[in-house]
């Protein structure tokens, strides 16, 4: 049984849809700015690709309540814009809504806490209601009537990816028809603190990939993908962009917040997404790397490719270098962008990569680039070692 | 197919069968093992509350199960590492004295048991974290049947995880306050509860597991008609909590009758994946011989749950 991709929908900082996404990439316009201080005032001097949209112009945007976390408006933004792409009547089947997210309403239960650690009597306690990552699927699905089977993955920055692989089983497994998968992550103030206590934050533009990269830049955004099943595609004339042929999960088990030098993780769940769709790594045209810019992953991430593809290093670039990186949402993200680059024939490009990093001789694309793409890799992985590989084929 | 519960453990404010003693509390807060006698020591050290009580159950439940490397650690938990996230969020949120800790971000994230158990085990396998708040670990239940079905593994370590901490006490009681929760309210809880679970006969077997699609859980009601009709012993385990959360359960009350019925949060408390200690519990009534409320030596445990605005759950167990 094969899963197909019937639409799709993305916000991150480049763009508020697939269009929008998919012209600045094409253009080479990210969407990182240059002061993080609207989030953390503390915190000024860290680039940040925040979406330009208020709480407020985001609900307004979408129908939903201002009181709405923002993570779950900005996921409710990608969901209704893939709902609508599918053109599916998701009521007609059993339709599951299975997403990703590492901080949930993290952003309103910080609006509670300034008040709270100033007086322990202070503070509206209604804000910290949707904390829980699972209340921001349920309020998703809800929204976008996807709720035969609603669920949730936190692992890290690989939940989007688990997600849509988890999806395709569900389907796969004949225990749904529909399922609109993907994540989605808000930029906190947690995060973005928690990441600078790592010094994993670069206080410049990032560089994925090259040898001077210094850092992430946090962002936030959302992706889904509407899978359905083989008989879905078929019947219905519905709308088919792509095909998930491969993915698989394997832990690196290195160490809680990095990755082996020698990227096992990532090279077993890249290998194993190959392997299930019955392909070899020669077949892969385009990979959209995990590609963070820490120093860390793109040394790990890219000794695993050059293991891999020994014989033939497929195009690849990290296009983090345009939307920041979206934790729990860059799978979802990424998803869609790997899409768009198969169906538009077009590599995207790695902003800012110059110099090669020491002893991995890789060179990212540094513009989007026509060329043949039957399969495109994407990569996520997280910390916990979880490393995530999905694979999408021409359909 | 048919699958086996082979091996459990757990740590909860719930001592042992023979040794009932938790009554309706304030919080039920888990009676916690010497953990220098599962966990290496020089590990211990850096570890939050949390990661010890599910390392320890997962190591206790491999131990059992006589399995050193599970194919697959599929972990559920509602609401994470709150120690973590509590201690990092305060710090945080008081600009006189922000002194954050790097390990209390590290350790925040819902992954960090699966994370954990996976690097302790020196092992590249399937790794998964569920978080659909009080659904968690039937969701990672029914990731572990997918994949047992699917056919490419063998074995999965499963687990549902969630610790009660002070601020989580503080702002619930405060939440319930205001949102008028019932005086039957048992009391909220934690607890960590690992499984290992195969193709390979053991004492219990997975008989079911219901996640219902239809608004009025027809599909629960029937099967608890259906499966009453064989007149075999059965236990029910349901979630209520005493509190107002457990009008719920009135629509299917009626198929349930006068059938032998625990509420479990009042050996537990209430929180988001106590699902896995009913799963324990009616592991241990299956298999011990032991008269546990009354009833002795059931044949089938149906563990149901009925929260509002959730569909209802159903997981039937049995002994053979």
């Amino acid at each position: 049984m094969k899963v197909f991709i019937a639409g799709m929908g993305v916000i991150a900082a480049p763009g508020e849809n697939c269009a929008g996404n998919l012209s600045a990439l094409l253009e080479k316009r990210h969407g990182i700015h240059a002061s993080s201080s609207d989030i953390d005032t503390l915190m000024g001097d860290f680039p940040v690709a925040k979406i330009a949209y208020t709480n407020n112009e985001l609900a307004a945007k979408s129908g939903v309540s201002p009181s709405w976390p923002r993570t779950a408006m900005l996921g409710v933004i990608a969901a209704q814009e893939a709902a609508a792409s599918s053109g599916l009547d998701f009521a007609k089947y059993r339709t599951g809504f299975i997403s990703g997210t590492t901080v949930g309403g993290m952003d309103s239960t910080e609006n509670f806490f300034y008040d709270y650690s100033k007086n322990k009597s202070a503070g509206h306690i209604s804000r910290i209601i949707n904390h829980e990552c699972g209340k921001i699927s349920h309020l998703i699905a809800e929204n976008i009537q996807a709720t035969d089977f609603v669920t949730t993955l936190n692992t890290a920055c690989s939940s989007a990816a688990n997600a849509i692989a988890f999806a395709a089983r569900m389907i796969k497994s004949g225990r749904l028809d529909i399922a609109v998968a993907g994540g989605t992550d808000a930029i906190t103030a947690f995060t973005l603190n928690g990441f600078n206590t790592l010094l994993l934050l670069d206080d410049e533009l990032n560089k994925p990939f090259d040898a001077r990269r210094k850092g992430l830049n946090l962002g936030e955004g959302a992706g889904y993908l509407v899978l359905v099943s083989e008989e879905i595609a078929r019947q219905n004339n519905s709308r088919v962009l792509a095909e998930l042929s491969g993915y698989a999960n394997a832990s690196d088990s290195f160490h809680q917040t990095a990755l082996s030098d020698e990227g096992n993780g990532p090279y077993l769940a890249m290998e194993g997404a190959i392997k299930m769709a019955g392909l070899s790594p020669n077949d892969i045209g385009y990979i959209n790397l995990h590609g963070t810019a820490t120093p860390n992953n793109d040394l790990s991430e890219g000794n695993a490719i050059l293991r891999l593809f020994a014989e033939k290093i497929p195009a690849l670039s990290s296009t983090k270098s345009f939307t920041g990186h979206t934790l729990g949402a860059s799978g979802g993200v990424e998803a869609v962008y790997s899409v768009l680059a198969l169906i538009n024939q077009t590599t995207l490009p790695n902003l800012r990569f110059e110099i090669p990093m020491p002893g991995i001789e890789l060179f990212p694309e540094t513009e989007a680039r026509k060329i043949e793409i039957k399969h495109v890799l994407s990569n996520s992985f997280g910390f916990g070692g979880n490393c995530c590989s999905l694979l999408f084929s021409k359909a | 197919m048919d699958l086996y519960i082979n091996a459990t453990s757990s740590i909860s404010a719930f001592d042992s069968l023979q040794g009932l003693h938790v009554e309706n509390a304030d919080r039920f807060t888990c009676n916690e093992p010497d953990y220098k006698l599962i966990i290496d020591p020089r590990q211990l050290r850096r570890m939050s509350r949390i990661m010890r009580m599910g390392l320890a159950s997962a190591i206790k439940t491999l131990e059992i199960a006589n399995v050193q490397t599970p194919q697959a650690v599929i972990t559920a938990t509602g609401l994470g590492c709150l120690d973590d996230t509590g201690n990092f969020l305060v710090k945080m949120c008081d600009p006189d004295n922000r002194m954050m800790n790097p390990t209390a971000f590290i350790q925040s994230i819902h992954n960090t048991m699966g994370g954990q158990i996976a690097m302790h085990l020196k092992s590249n396998c399937y790794n998964n974290t569920f978080t659909q708040d009080l659904l968690s670990f039937e969701h990672a239940l029914l990731d572990t049947i997918i994949l047992l079905e699917e056919g490419s593994i063998q074995s999965v370590l499963l687990g549902g995880i969630d610790e009660l901490t002070e601020l989580k006490h503080e702002l619930t009681s405060r939440l319930f306050k205001a949102q008028k929760e019932s005086d039957g309210y048992y009391g909220q809880g934690e607890g960590s509860a690992f499984f290992s679970i195969s193709g390979v006969k053991s004492p219990v077997k997975i008989e079911t597991l219901i996640l219902s699609q239809h608004a009025n859980h027809s599909d629960i009601r029937d099967y608890f008609s259906n499966h009453f009709a064989l007149g075999e012993k059965t236990l029910v385990l349901t979630g209520k909590s005493g509190g107002n959360s457990d009008e719920a359960y009135k629509l299917t009350e009626q198929s349930i009758g006068t059938k032998s019925t625990i509420a479990y949060k009042k050996y537990c408390g209430d929180y988001p994946t106590s699902c896995a200690f009913a799963t324990w519990l009616a592991s241990e009534i299956l298999t011990q011989d032991v008269v546990f409320d009354t009833i002795s030596q059931p044949q089938h445990v149906l563990i149901y749950h009925a929260y509002p605005d959730r569909p209802h759950t159903l997981i039937h167990l049995s002994g053979c």
